[in-house]
């Protein structure tokens, strides 16, 4: 305990430089903006705005996609209240009760609260974060290429199982993202591979423009599909700072345990791969709905129904950090995008990291304490303000979208290759979006394809070029089993599906 | 268009499996795995894959309808702007081919305010020419504007 308050203590100093707390509250603000438009999610924030941060040290550029990162929780729930229109997929279920409860007049209360509870969720995410980020990355220390390449599998076959609407596309998506990682100049033979002769693509497909196309263009157009760009300004009506705008002192009652339980169901989420914040929060919603004696009034505008998703996909995002620190495994398309522009500055998350840069890890826990502090301050002060934003239509900030991914990447290496790769990722990304398939997945895919590879030959390699090296070592073993029998839950309940669909016919 | 994009997969996955197993080596001269190893184990699951899922769409491809209130011609044009941008970019130089790209964009899809439209092109162009020239010093093409720079320096 001593150690993880003195870790702290130092992360602390160095994320209370004045330098990273202009970037600390720059990167918050930014999130709750790009958390406020509808389709432009945390991964899309945060690879825009990497080109703008080659000039920052790496704690500093770090702390502020982080920034984005979390901040964007918040921004998202915001149009979940007031509009019905979640900014981001983590913010669906807090549509449930809080666009019921801003009908009802009480949209001054659920902001609040949504706050508080972001803020609680994040809190208790960043405090389980400074003991289970050590203890994984001890335990990781034994883990050899069977291990990390079945932990991306089976990263990749959960995000390919629990966020897209189907399993085969999901796994489409993936290979797909693996497919573009095979480009370039292959690091055990020297052999260039897929690179056509030209000398751009012999360092590889960089990960920033496939993830600025399917995240940024990919879900721009789809917006504009789905007519985005033609809806009027949405003029709101809310009173602020009125007595009616704060919560009544029975919210936090009825909303006591509803804080802890959202938070830990959040932080549990977040650690899995391919689950995080998304699935988070429609789990404690579900949970808190079923745990309520009374759980008809869900649904309705109940305040435990705003409070649950908004701790557990704020304490998710802090958990998500913990396999990324600790094993350099990303569990979803932001933290992929995060995890890259750590490769970017030379940082090598893994067991390592927090040996070798223990003021790089603290240092960017300790912003995520001091972020969300400055998050709930923001949310209540400059509520006005962000609702403000919602007046400006989607159509006047297309152009301004557009710009930032293809002059930001144009920025990374002055290409032009890359900048129209990224306009072919962002057809394929809207393709994507529209048809089911999972451009997180094609991302994650992209960024862990060449550890995968090298995982996975090595594993070859010291098994004598027997598949057995995966069922061998006990964690292996255990990772295995896993992996097989989600492929066999998404069999049985692909086939249930089937047979319901005869019987019906 | 389900299923059209489902074939684009699969060619994809074909070309990129073909491809892979005619450059590439399976394994090296000393019998180890080679650099096509990886590339053709992707591909051949990417053939099955979308070999599988393409028969299920064009099952499905009569189900298919256009969603309602669907912008498919608004998404053509942006998609069409998007890559006159680009088209651009090299010969215009940044700043004048963001003012072109904003001042047409806004022009088809906020029409009527054509001061506001015209003042929002400069003013967005001039602002991403200071943040990415100046304070980020990104190097981003001059095109026909590159003498005027010049002149500056």
């Amino acid at each position: 305990m001593n150690e993880v308050l003195a870790n702290l203590a130092s992360g602390l100093s160095v994320a209370l430089t004045l330098g990273n707390l202009v970037f600390l509250v720059l990167g918050v603000s930014v999130g709750m903006l790009v958390g406020l438009f509808p389709g432009f999610g945390p991964a899309a924030g945060i690879a825009i705005l990497i080109p703008m941060t080659f000039g920052l040290e790496p704690t500093t550029a770090i702390i502020l996609l982080a920034g984005i990162y979390y901040g964007s929780m918040y921004g998202g729930t915001i149009t979940s209240i007031l509009i019905n229109t979640p900014g981001e997929s983590a913010t669906v279920a807090s549509t449930l009760d809080g666009y019921p409860m801003a009908q009802a007049g009480r949209a001054g209360p659920a902001l609040i609260m949504q706050a508080f509870a972001s803020f609680v969720g994040g809190t208790i995410g960043v405090i389980l974060i400074c003991s289970f980020t050590p203890a994984l990355s001890r335990f990781a220390a034994s883990f050899g290429p069977s291990e990390y390449f079945l932990i991306v599998f089976l990263g990749l076959l959960l995000l390919a199982t629990l966020m897209g609407d189907n399993l085969l596309k999901g796994i489409i998506s993936a290979l797909f993202g693996f497919a573009i990682s095979t480009v370039g100049v292959d690091v055990i033979s020297g052999a260039q591979r897929f690179t056509f002769g030209s000398p751009e693509l012999i360092g590889g497909i960089y990960f920033v423009p496939v993830a600025i196309g399917l995240f940024g263009i990919g879900e721009l157009l789809n917006c504009i599909y789905t007519g985005e760009h033609r809806k009027p300004a949405r003029r709101l009506n809310v009173t602020f700072f009125s007595s009616d705008f704060w919560p009544e002192k029975r919210d936090y009652i009825v909303s006591r345990f509803t804080f802890l339980r959202g938070s830990l169901i959040g932080f549990v989420a977040g650690i899995l791969p391919g689950s995080g914040a998304t699935i988070g929060s429609i789990l404690a919603y579900s949970v808190e709905k079923r745990v309520a004696r009374d759980p008809e009034s869900f649904g309705s505008g109940d305040m435990r129904g705003l409070v649950a998703p908004e701790t557990a996909n704020n304490a998710a995002s802090a958990g998500a950090m913990v396999p990324l620190i600790s094993l350099g495994i990303p569990g979803s398309g932001a933290t992929a995008v995060l995890l890259g522009a750590l490769l970017m500055w030379g940082l090598q998350p893994g067991p390592m990291l927090i040996v070798e840069g223990p003021e790089f890890v603290w240092g960017l826990i300790a912003s995520m304490y001091l972020g969300n502090m400055m998050l709930v301050l923001m949310s209540v002060v400059a509520i006005p303000l962000f609702v403000k934003v919602l007046d400006v239509p989607y159509r006047l900030v297309v152009p301004a979208i557009v710009t930032l991914c293809i002059v930001g990447t144009f920025a990374l290496h002055s290409s032009m290759v890359e900048t129209w790769l990224l306009i072919a990722t962002g057809l394929v990304g809207f393709g994507m979006k529209r048809f089911g398939y999972s451009p997180a997945a094609t991302v994650l895919a992209v960024v862990l394809g060449g550890m995968a590879e090298n995982a996975f030959l090595q594993s070859l390699l010291i098994g004598d070029g027997s598949l057995r090296i995966f069922i061998e070592r006990p964690i292996s073993l255990v990772l295995t089993l896993v992996t097989v029998s989600i492929f066999a839950a998404a069999a049985m309940t692909r086939l249930t599906a089937l047979r319901r669909g005869r019987r019906k016919s | 268009m389900r299923f059209v994009f489902s074939l684009v997969f699969l060619t994809f996955s074909l070309l990129y499996t073909g491809y892979g197993m005619y450059s590439l080596d399976l394994v090296d001269s000393l019998g180890r795995l080679g650099p096509g190893f990886f590339p053709t184990m992707v591909g051949a699951l990417l053939v099955i894959t979308t070999a599988i899922n393409g028969v299920g769409e064009y099952r499905q491809r009569q189900r298919e309808s256009a969603q309602p209130g669907a912008h498919g011609r608004d998404v053509a044009a942006t998609a069409g702007l998007i890559t006159l941008f680009l088209v651009l970019l090299p010969v215009l130089g940044s700043v004048l081919t963001i003012l072109v790209f904003t001042g047409v964009y806004l022009y088809r899809f906020n029409k009527g305010q054509v001061v506001f439209n015209a003042l929002y092109a400069v003013v967005f162009s001039v602002a991403i020419f200071a943040l990415f020239e100046i304070v980020l010093q990104a190097g981003l093409p001059r095109g026909v504007l590159a003498p005027l720079y010049q002149s500056f320096q």
